[in-house]
């Protein structure tokens, strides 16, 4: 392969809620992206909850990411399984819940570092739901985060305050100074009496205290990008609902946000995950089939759905 | 991404400077679902006060892409020389110069604002310049016109018969800018950059030579601020 090694793509899959199908896109696009002959890793990263091994209809596995975790001895190769997809394989999440929900600091840095030195094309960080900072920070490590949403309110709330805690950790994360630290945690709560209600305020509120962290942090902004899909979505004004959230976060957060596309509700996939077999959607010509590989052929080449 | 004052009337709308009409109309609509009242998708970011002033703004650059002189007046505006392509929401008025726009009402029924404001004002039609006597008249008055200036622009906008409330409403200027750039009181009068492109943009109501004019009203206020 005229692969340059370590030269790959990290995509985290988060979204805030739960079950709203986060696994369901992540192990899709793995199978996808492994269909087209790239060498791809699925890392369940759901702290806490992990079932992706369940979607890839493999057996709960005997070695897991909190082994590589709390043992030091163990390479990340080494809980790295096979599926039964060629060029996919697995890295399970953790099932014992205490071992590894709350990693040590430096535990979480020698856990990034093996999965940045992963001998693969693609990583897909399958992110549990919420907002802790264990998933933000897997969510950071990628080159590329997407938000899987669904149409309706407490859904679409939580992905905006996805978003806004991940950029808000981003942008503290990339200073030491103390007191542009205090304005950022004290921006995250909306009723702060510094006025600050936006990200773009929170920018131009830091560049007045000190204009060189105030570009820093401009610039951090302009590299973040967050991605959206949409999942079960039944009509046409549900799919507008992608283009809105865009827009409404361009002009909120003062970000890019791109909609790659949407999923609609797929029957078969049930049937399949209660077989244990490895989900498949609908066929190869199915109009699923046909939205993932509109979701990923954005993702892979940084684009956007187009309103219609 | 710039904070939404900052941005020109492209960014507003979210589509490249090489849009075509149906890429702008498209944009407009879904900007329109977006933040209309108890939109799903911006319900817990904006208050409905911000809604209307988003969707305000957003109108406004659809009314000046989506009309194909406008637009071309627009580009010539972003492209002046040395001008800052980023200030360019600058039809719109600095934060706080002002007392702040009221809100406009959101218009419900799902009519596209129309191309010009000629077609379908959004309030009752400004008097259409006349022509005949009038033309005349304010042909003779500007063979006369050594150099357009404030005093100038005023006239031919009196014998065209338009008050300022009707330039503001077909430039989207504010008013009392329009009104400045009249008195020549460059004070309150946003940066040198934007004043020109308001002059170009009177002018063009006034139905005058534009470049001239804004040529002409530049060498004023350099004399004048120099
Ligand atoms: N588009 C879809 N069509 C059919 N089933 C889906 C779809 N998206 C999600 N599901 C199912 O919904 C359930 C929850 O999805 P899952 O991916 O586990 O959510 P999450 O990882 O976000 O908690 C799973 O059983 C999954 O297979
Ligand atoms: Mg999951």
């Amino acid at each position: 392969m005229g692969r340059i090694l370590g030269e790959k793509e990290i995509i985290a899959i988060g979204g805030g809620k739960g079950g709203v199908g986060k696994s369901f896109l992540a192990s899709n696009l793995g199978i996808l992206l492994a269909k087209s002959k790239k060498s791809t890793v699925l890392i369940d990263a759901d702290l806490g909850g992990a079932n992706l091994h369940t979607c890839l209809g493999v057996n709960p596995p005997d070695i897991t990411l909190s082994d590589f975790v709390n043992n030091s001895h163990i390479r990340i190769e080494d809980v790295v399984l096979r599926t039964s997809l060629e060029n996919l394989s697995l890295i399970s999440g953790a099932h014992d819940i205490l071992g590894i929900a709350n990693p040590k600091y430096s535990q979480k840095l020698r856990l990034f570092k093996a999965i940045e030195s992963l001998d693969v094309e693609y990583v897909i960080l399958d992110l549990g739901a919420g907002t802790n900072n264990n998933t933000l920070d897997f969510f950071l490590l990628a080159d590329k985060g997407v938000l899987v949403v669904l149409p309706e309110p407490t859904s679409i709330e939580n992905a905006y305050r996805f978003i806004k805690s991940s950029l808000y950790r981003k942008l503290k994360l990339l200073t030491n100074e103390p007191h542009v630290r205090m304005v950022i945690e004290k921006a995250m709560d909306r009723k702060n009496n510094l006025g600050i209600r936006s990200p773009v305020e929170l920018v131009e509120h830091i560049s007045r205290l000190d204009s060189r962290v105030g570009n820093q942090l401009e610039e951090a902004m302009s590299s973040f990008r967050p991605r959206i899909v949409l999942n079960q979505v039944r009509s046409l004004s549900d799919i507008r609902m992608g283009y809105s959230m865009q827009n409404a976060c361009e002009k909120f957060f003062g970000l890019r946000v791109d909609f790659l596309g949407y999923l609609e509700s797929d029957d078969q996939v049930w049937q399949s995950i209660r077989k244990r077999q490895p989900i498949t959607l609908n066929g190869e010509h199915g109009k699923s089939a046909r939205n993932l590989r509109t979701i990923n052929y954005n993702l892979m080449n940084n684009l956007q759905m187009k309103p219609e | 991404m710039k904070a939404l004052k900052s941005q020109n009337y492209y960014e507003i709308l979210g589509v490249s400077r090489s849009a075509s009409q149906e890429e702008i109309r498209k944009a407009y609509e879904i900007a329109k679902l977006t933040f209309q009242e108890n939109s799903l998708a911006t319900y817990s970011l904006f208050s409905d006060e911000e809604n209307h002033e988003i969707l305000a703004l957003i109108s406004r650059a659809y009314e000046t892409l989506y009309n194909r002189t406008l637009r071309s007046e627009y580009n010539a505006f972003l492209d002046g020389p040395g001008r800052d392509p980023q200030a360019l929401g600058k039809f719109r008025p600095p934060e706080g110069a002002a007392p702040k726009a009221r809100p406009q009402p959101v218009r419900k029924e799902a009519e596209p604002v129309r191309a010009s404001a000629d077609e379908k004002p959004l309030r009752p039609a400004p008097a259409p310049p006349r022509t005949g006597g009038s033309e005349k008249a304010v042909e003779e008055y500007c063979r006369k016109v050594e150099q357009y200036d404030g005093k100038s622009l005023r006239k031919v906008r009196q014998m065209r018969g338009l008050s300022l409330e009707d330039v503001a409403d077909r430039t989207k200027i504010r008013k009392t800018y329009i009104q400045y750039i009249e008195e020549e009181n460059f004070e309150f009068l946003p940066a040198s950059v934007y004043i020109k492109g308001f002059v170009t943009m009177i002018s063009g109501v006034l139905q005058l030579p534009k470049q001239q004019v804004a040529e002409d009203y530049m060498r004023v206020f350099r004399s004048k601020t120099s």
